[in-house]
């Protein structure tokens, strides 16, 4: 056996997880040999380490029972998860077009919409209305389309997440979970973004979205039911 | 509260009280844990939820050779363990404004000493694969033996012992790392 041999033990040893028998064999070892001392100090130094990670004063307040709560109805799960699944209009020379998809049952279909960048999804002029994603957001969303880019709605900040938050379904997803097929953005201005929307879809398919809808953006889930086949859309 | 094992039955027969009093127990417990393996509490807390979410759906198959904590971290490491995946996945796009609108957020140097070794551990720590990390946290920082860190993980226990090892090994070259960066700074 040599020192090498003897890590797995060593660690094993500052972990109180060796036998009595290992234990004593050990420390004889440990008094004549450096190297084993050396490494003992080192997984020690682990453990002191690791006792200082932060956290410890953290105590958040359970978000899963409201959750649970949900689940219990047989509503939707994920808070974060309730999101508006709206098409937006987003850049030609990046993407071409770009099927999208907010489909929950297993026959939702994807729609191709047209990649437009700019005014369509600028916020329009009002003063009900917050600065609105620029051309740049559009840009941006576009090539990160193309690129298949993932975001993560996790990765939305605390203060972003009761905004409408769009999804963008970049095809072979059916579930509007956060999956490896799928991108979120906050969306300012809803009532521009919602506009652009129904003008993409209305252009492509000839069917009408509700209007109004975006304006609602605190209510609770709502459901286009009027094309359940095709997509579905929610909104926080 | 304490969780026995009446109470863990009355939960799998579909209790919600007895399921909010297991939550009011673990949720912490698991927010912590879940903090220290993503690094981001937003994060953890989301992952905690889906985690409870999870053992709410599927206690009923919880199996009686396996303690309800272990039950529970396993869960919580599985979530933690593909939330890293898909974050591998993941080129984000920050939101216009949001750091500007939000400088605590940015990376600022740690103001001591002590917060500097902690945010060198946190990172560390973040650099180990997920499921090293995790071994080492299920056993220094939750407490739980190599017998326990095995089933929580599906392994055996001296495939534990290995995993520990070799994180223990991983985690100190990526703190050395971390100190002489900072060190240079």
């Amino acid at each position: 056996v040599t020192c090498g041999d003897l890590c797995e033990l060593l660690s094993a040893y500052v972990d109180g997880e060796v036998s009595p028998a290992q234990r004593e064999w050990l420390e004889l070892h440990l008094e004549r040999c450096s190297t084993c001392q050396g490494r003992l100090g080192d997984y020690r130094r682990v453990r002191a380490l690791l006792a200082a990670l932060p956290g410890d004063s953290w105590a958040p307040a359970p978000r899963s029972r409201a959750a649970v709560r949900r689940a219990r109805r047989g509503g939707v799960v994920r808070l974060w998860s309730v999101i508006v699944a709206l098409a937006l209009g987003l850049a030609a020379g990046a993407a071409g077009t770009v099927a999208l998809r907010g489909g929950m049952g297993p026959a939702a279909r994807g729609i191709a919409l047209p990649v437009r960048v700019g005014p369509s999804v600028r916020p329009a002029p009002g003063p009900a209305r917050v600065s609105g994603p620029s051309a740049d957001v559009g840009e941006r969303m576009a090539r990160a389309v193309a690129a298949e880019a993932l975001p993560e709605t996790r990765s939305l900040p605390e203060q972003d997440r009761g905004a409408i938050v769009v999804l963008v379904y970049v095809g072979g997803s059916r579930r509007p979970v956060p999956d490896r097929r799928m991108t979120i953005y906050r969306v300012d201005d809803p009532v521009a973004t919602w506009s652009a929307l129904q003008q993409a879809v209305s252009d492509q398919t000839g069917e009408s979205l509700p209007t109004g809808t975006a304006q609602q953006p605190a209510s609770p889930i709502l459901a286009w039911p009027r094309a359940p086949q095709r997509w579905r859309l929610h909104m926080v | 509260m304490i969780i026995d094992d009446a109470m863990v039955a009355a939960a799998r027969a579909g209790s919600a009280d007895a399921f909010d009093a297991i939550v009011e127990t673990y949720h912490v417990r698991i927010a912590r844990y879940l903090y220290r393996l993503v690094g981001d509490q937003e994060v953890a807390l989301d992952l905690a939820q889906d985690t409870f979410l999870e053992a709410y759906r599927g206690i009923g198959r919880l199996r009686s050779d396996l303690a309800l904590a272990a039950w529970l971290y396993r869960i919580a490491t599985n979530h933690a363990v593909g939330f890293r995946r898909r974050q591998q996945l993941v080129i984000w796009l920050p939101l216009l404004g949001w750091a500007t609108a939000h400088p605590e957020r940015s990376c600022s140097p740690p103001a001591d000493e002590g917060c500097e070794e902690r945010e060198c551990v946190q990172r560390a720590l973040l650099a180990l694969p997920r499921d090293r990390a995790a071994c080492l946290l299920l056993h220094a920082r939750e407490g739980f033996s190599y017998e326990d860190v095995g089933a929580i993980l599906g392994i055996s226990t001296e495939a534990a012992r290995k995993r520990i090892a070799r994180a223990k090994e991983q985690f100190k070259a990526a703190y050395d790392l971390q100190r002489e960066g900072e060190r240079r700074r």
